[in-house]
Formats: structure tokens, sequence, C-alpha cells
């Protein structure tokens, strides 16, 4: 882990999490991705649960420390709980998480681990269970996801832990 | 057995049933290559690199994205896909400093050390660092749905 930040965050301080990091010190970005979350949270095919597994799963593979420590209310008002989080470790397929749970973290492993290697069958269990425009959305969450916890580990000053947070989703 | 997509068949396939996810995320794509802090020509070779690293073919041999190589000499190119690229003094210091990041970017963003992100920021400031950053994040991403997609969204399927 970094010792501190290798990036400074923008002079003027709004009061948004997203606005006042790093992030946005390229506000030619900034907006879209804002508007990214916004989409992922509050408009997709699936609910916010199933975008919070994704999220959660993928923090840990990619053992993002913020990301880890977050949980965001409205995916807590939809049902996840922290039993359930509690399984989105490698052997959720041992869980007693629902078929469909485990389905969403499959899903997430292929994208994290094995993209270049879709199994047929699981593809077809996939297929099964979410629409074409519920694929579309956890896809795009997904690599969403991965990209912005990809940057703040890459940005340093990660601390080792942090407790748990609840939080809005910031848009 | 997989079928991979480039980025323009990406854009195509997420469009249909992504809808206005679909639309935001393509206007994300569009502003990392608008930025102005990492010139268009660098990031087209980190996304050269990535596609390598990923093994992704269809990703090497698709369209750049628009602009992508303007300016930017084909021997360059023709270098990087060769692996001869860090011997190559065609580059220059801004282009092998993000290159060097991409690399380690690509393996493990843990192993990122305060050093390779220095030499970012001589070439290209704190800004430049963090759109690198975005952009690698992006490209990395579709590399990943371009080969993953394929098969799990067929061009053909219906958007319900």
């Amino acid at each position: 882990m970094a010792d501190g930040l290798r990036a400074g965050t923008p002079d003027h301080k709004s009061g948004h999490v997203v606005r006042d990091s790093s992030l946005g010190l390229v506000p030619e970005t900034l907006q879209p991705i804002i508007d990214m979350q916004d989409a992922i949270w509050h408009h997709a095919g699936v609910g916010p649960a199933v975008m919070e597994m994704l999220r959660l799963r993928n923090a840990r593979t990619v053992n993002c420390v913020f990301c880890k420590s977050v949980r965001y209310d409205i995916a807590r008002a939809d049902g996840l709980t922290e039993d359930k989080v509690a399984h989105i470790d490698d052997d959720f397929v041992h869980s007693s998480l629902s078929e469909r749970e485990k389905l969403v973290l499959a899903f997430a492993d292929l994208y994290l681990r094995t993209p270049e290697r879709v199994d047929a069958a699981l593809a077809g269990r996939l297929r099964q269970e979410f629409t074409p425009r519920q694929l579309a959305h956890m896809a795009i969450a997904l690599t969403t996801f991965h990209a912005l916890s990809r940057c703040a580990v890459s940005l340093g000053g990660m601390p080792e832990s942090l407790p748990v947070m609840e939080m809005p989703v910031p848009v | 057995m997989s079928v991979q997509l480039d980025s323009d068949s990406l854009t195509t396939i997420l469009q249909g049933p992504g809808g206005e996810m679909a639309r935001r995320y393509e206007a994300l794509w569009q502003a990392v290559w608008r930025q102005g802090h990492v010139p268009p020509g660098v990031l087209e070779l980190c996304r050269l690199r990535l596609a390598q690293l990923h093994g992704a073919a269809r990703e090497l041999d698709a369209n750049p994205p628009p602009g992508a190589r303007e300016g930017l000499d084909p021997k360059k190119i023709e270098s990087l896909l060769h692996g001869s690229w860090t011997r190559d003094p065609r580059f220059s210091a801004d282009e092998r400093a993000a290159l060097d990041f991409a690399e380690i970017y690509a393996q493990d963003p843990q192993a990122i050390t305060d050093e390779f992100a220095a030499a970012v920021k001589i070439q290209f400031g704190e800004a430049g660092l963090v759109a690198l950053i975005e952009a690698l994040g992006m490209i990395d991403g579709r590399i990943r749905l371009g080969m993953m997609l394929g098969t799990l969204l067929p061009v053909e399927a219906d958007h319900g």
C-alpha cells in the first residue's frame, strides 16, 4: 500500500464525495462518471441489491479498501443484508445464497477473472435467468465498478482497513 | 467457444438492450478520449498494449477510436505490436511513462509504485495521472466486455 495519495484534489470543495476527490481534477470525465453512477443505481434493469453484490465482489477481488467498506443504503433497503454480504467470497458457490444471487457473482467472476473463457453452460444459465437488458446493465455496472476501484487503488493512499460505512449513492 | 467483439461491435451490441445506460457508458468512453490532459495518441498506444496483454485479437484488429491515431507515427504501433517499443528511440518520454504505467496497471494496480506514478505526473501533471488511470480502466473494461459479451449477448437477441 502506498503511504500517500498520488494525486491531489480540487481546491474548491463542493461537498460531493466524487467531485471533491481526485476525479474532480478531470472535469471532462467527472460528470459522465456521475451520470453513469446515477444510471446504475436508479435506472437499471436489476435492483440495487444485485448491483451491490456485483460492486462488492469486484471490491473484494480488486482489494479496494474504500470500496469494500461502503454499503449503499438503497441496496440494504433492497434486501442485501450483511449475512448475504458475508457470503460474497470465493466459496459463494457453496453458500446459502439463492441460485440467482450465485449467478450474479458468477457473472462478476467471469468478467474479473476469465473474460476470455465463457463457459457455455454458465452462459446458458445467465441467459435463462436474466434478460439481455439486465445482462447489459450488469455488464456496464460491473465494468464501471472495476474501473473506479482500480482507479482508487492506483491513486494510492489506501488505508489497511476501514469499518463498514453505510452511505447514500453519490449522484 | 467464446465469441470476441471489438470496441465498435461492443458499442453496437450494448446500445440495443442497454438503452440509456449504454448511452451514458458510451458518453464516458468518448469523454476519456477527449479530455485535455493525456493525448489520444498516447492512450491509443496504451489501448493496444492492454489488448496485447489480454490476448484480445479482435481489439488489436479493430478500428481505433475516432482521432486516436492522428499524429501517431504508424511505425510506433508496429514497434509496439512487435514487442520492440522499449528499445525504440522513436518513443517519447511521455509515451514511455504511460506505457510503463499501463503495463503495471494491467497486471495489478496494487503493484504500482510512487515512482511509476511520479514518472506519469512529470509528463502529464496530477490531472494527467488521474486521466490516464481513468482511461486505462475504461480501456481494460471494454476489452474484458468485448471478450465475454459476444457469447452472452448475441446481436440477434431481443431486448426484453
